[in-house]
């Protein structure tokens, strides 16, 4: 049995709001407190603040499933974003600099506004994604041939290590140390709803941009050459996708820390699933990645009851297996 | 463009090097531990059991270093010790000690990254280290002079306490304070009354903004748990080391008292963990937080919890606390 790649993205696309209220009611409805179904329904529609039970629910277990779906799809899009336009399947914001430059804003926030707020750090945040992505992306395209693959990944590597550099110096200069690691601590135990009513319109700004450069990314994804001869404005597309990237990957940061593994590993698992145009591509790895962030949060929950544990051993846990299956079945077709 | 490819290497690769300029130094300086190690046999010794080992240190240690052991710190108090060189926390030593036990010390680095050179200048006659170090910090350590390790767990607190009283020859100060310590207990629990018997107490620590819990030996467990006769708790008996609580499973239990224990980084107006923590809905709505039976810092939040000095100190907080 074979079905096509354009339909199984379909069956992604329609099968995601089952799958997400699906995995949203056993994130609600599974936790370290045991509550009967039915005060879970109560505390949604009918909910008193004097219950703590109604608490747990309105007030940390929504905000977790509904902002785990929500970081799982910024990462993912921000992952596909990038590796699409660079051809580059190492791409992912960890190595181009983009969570190394929000380090460095943020760490520079701290010293310079030590009493800035939620929001101002997370604009800094964002400030700081973008400055890192244009940091790379500038020097990639000053140097001749700077954008192919390898050195695009190089010159990330450098610009990330040498930006996080500044970052630990000037934190250990203004001993600010154990604030930075709280903020890059992946959180998403502690995610606020009100952090989540902030994070909304920069992720939907990004998300519809990712949704509007999807075609001229799959172009791009052919060759710089193809994507310019078939009438694209390749700069103008670079940069809009590094607008996005930066919204994307600036917001998750800033509502829940650093969470490993999504950015890379999603987009790979939606392009064996789905193909290589992007206009498929982008929703699906949305969706996937929602839902993967999701499932991986409830099972944290589970690994060492009633204990928490860090988001990213769960994420590597479900991802690799899944990661390897997939290469398996597809007999390590290069899908770069 | 190759030139500006190779300028930026290169600069990686001395920031790279001067980080591990470091470990090359240790190398050097090991050859000089070995001399000093043999300086040292040559004056008198004693062997001390300790912690089912015997460890042959000098007769009376007059150049004491405490390497990343709190409890140490806090032995050295209460027995008037005064080594001469510590670990520092976030840059510098512990304002509970800074002005009295590590009044004259010397900084020997972070409390996780003892630095050797530091520690070899100040020619050592025994190490006081933390039982918290890895196997290969603690063979660096090893080679430097004789070390005694400083258990961190809570029910070694006698031990640790005797045996930094035989190095200086003060055991009869340590039983000494051992049997008050004793007769403090009596009168709290006389105090306190039976009802500790069904009081929920539970112990936490706010590490960036997380939420910990340690097993029932450690931190301030041991005391309040086994010392003063509160029942231990089930997550606290399920847990095997320093464990991460939800905020729910908290609910779940919803303690009659809650002693939290804050570290405030250096920068006290960027602490704010904890007031994101009092803000929370579910955190309000516990018993012990509208009772308010919720006891931040009871104790300074740098003791360790298990040895002689926090006991007292604890003993102390508790029944003023509960009193109220």
């Amino acid at each position: 049995m074979h079905i096509s790649q354009t339909s199984l993205a379909k069956v992604i696309l329609i099968f995601f709001p089952l799958g997400f209220l699906a995995l949203a009611v056993l994130s609600i409805s599974i936790g370290a407190k045991e509550i009967p179904f039915g005060d879970i329904y109560q505390s949604i529609f009918h909910f008193d603040a004097n219950q703590p039970d109604h608490q747990i629910i309105i007030h940390n277990r929504l905000p977790r499933a509904l902002g785990a779906c929500l970081i799982g799809a910024f990462l993912a899009v921000s992952g596909a974003l990038m590796q699409g336009m660079t051809r580059n399947y190492l791409a992912s914001p960890s190595i181009m600099g983009v969570s190394d430059g929000s380090v460095f804003l943020v760490t520079a926030c701290m010293v310079l506004l030590p009493n800035a707020g939620a929001f101002v750090l997370v604009l800094f945040s964002l400030a700081g994604s973008a400055f890192g992505v244009f940091l790379v992306f500038g020097l990639g395209s000053i140097l001749p041939n700077g954008l192919t693959p390898v050195r695009l990944a190089i010159i990330g590597t450098i610009i990330g290590t040498f930006l996080s550099s500044l970052a630990a110096a000037l934190s250990i200069y203004f001993k600010t140390n154990q604030d930075i690691s709280f903020w890059y601590n992946a959180r998403l135990h502690q995610l606020d709803p009100a952090m989540i009513k902030l994070a909304v319109p920069f992720g939907t700004a990004g998300l519809v941009l990712a949704l509007i450069l999807a075609k001229p990314i799959t172009l791009l994804s052919l060759g710089d050459e193809t994507a310019a001869g078939l009438g694209e404005n390749t700069t103008r597309i670079k940069l809009l996708t590094i607008v996005a990237v930066a919204l994307l990957t600036g917001i998750s940061v800033a509502l829940a820390g650093k969470i490993t593994f999504v950015g890379l590993l999603i987009p790979h698992m939606t392009r064996y699933l789905v193909g290589n145009d992007y206009r498929w591509v982008i929703p699906c790895t949305a969706a996937l990645g929602g839902l993967f962030l999701i499932l991986s949060d409830t099972a944290s929950r589970f690994l060492n009851s009633p204990f928490e544990t860090p988001i990213s051993i769960v994420t590597s846990f479900i991802g690799i297996p899944f990661f390897i299956y997939l290469i398996k079945r597809n007999g390590g077709k290069a899908n770069a | 463009m190759k030139r500006i490819i190779f300028v930026l290497t290169a600069l990686m690769a001395l920031i790279m090097l001067a980080a591990c300029g470091n470990t090359q130094s240790e190398g050097k300086s090991q050859s000089k531990a070995k001399e000093q190690g043999a300086q040292a046999a040559s004056e008198k010794t004693q062997e001390i059991e300790h912690l089912g080992k015997t460890y042959t240190v000098p007769a009376r240690a007059e150049r004491i270093i405490i390497v990343g052991a709190i409890e140490a710190m806090e032995d050295a108090k209460i027995l008037d010790v005064k080594p001469v060189g510590a670990s520092t926390t976030g840059g510098k030593f512990p304002e509970a000690f800074a002005k009295d036990v590590l009044k004259d010390a010397t900084p020997i680095g972070e409390k996780t990254e003892p630095n050797v050179e530091a520690i070899l200048k100040l020619k050592p006659d025994v190490i006081l280290m933390s039982t918290k170090f890895p196997e290969e910090t603690k063979q660096k350590i090893e080679k430097l002079a004789p070390v005694v390790p400083i258990s961190h767990i809570s029910e070694d607190w006698k031990d640790n306490l005797m045996v930094l009283a035989k190095l200086t020859g003060k055991e009869d100060v340590a039983k000494e304070k051992l049997q008050a310590y004793e007769h403090h207990l009596t009168t709290a629990k006389e105090e306190l009354g039976a009802n500790v018997k069904d009081k929920k107490i539970l112990t936490l620590r706010i590490r960036r903004g997380d939420l910990f819990i340690y097993p029932e030996d450690v931190f301030m467990n041991a005391a309040l748990y086994h010392d003063l006769g509160f029942p231990a708790l089930e997550v606290t008996k399920a847990a095997n080391a320093q464990e991460q609580l939800p905020l729910e499973k908290i609910s779940d239990i919803d303690p009659d008292y809650m002693f939290v224990q804050y570290e405030t980084s250096s920068n006290q107006d960027k602490a704010n963990a904890l007031q994101d923590l009092e803000k929370n809905p579910v955190w309000k709505s516990l018993k012990a937080v509208k009772e308010d039976h919720v006891f931040v810092n009871a104790i300074d939040p740098i003791l360790e919890g298990g040895p002689l000095y926090s006991r007292e100190a604890l003993l102390k907080a508790t029944v003023e606390k509960l009193a109220e």
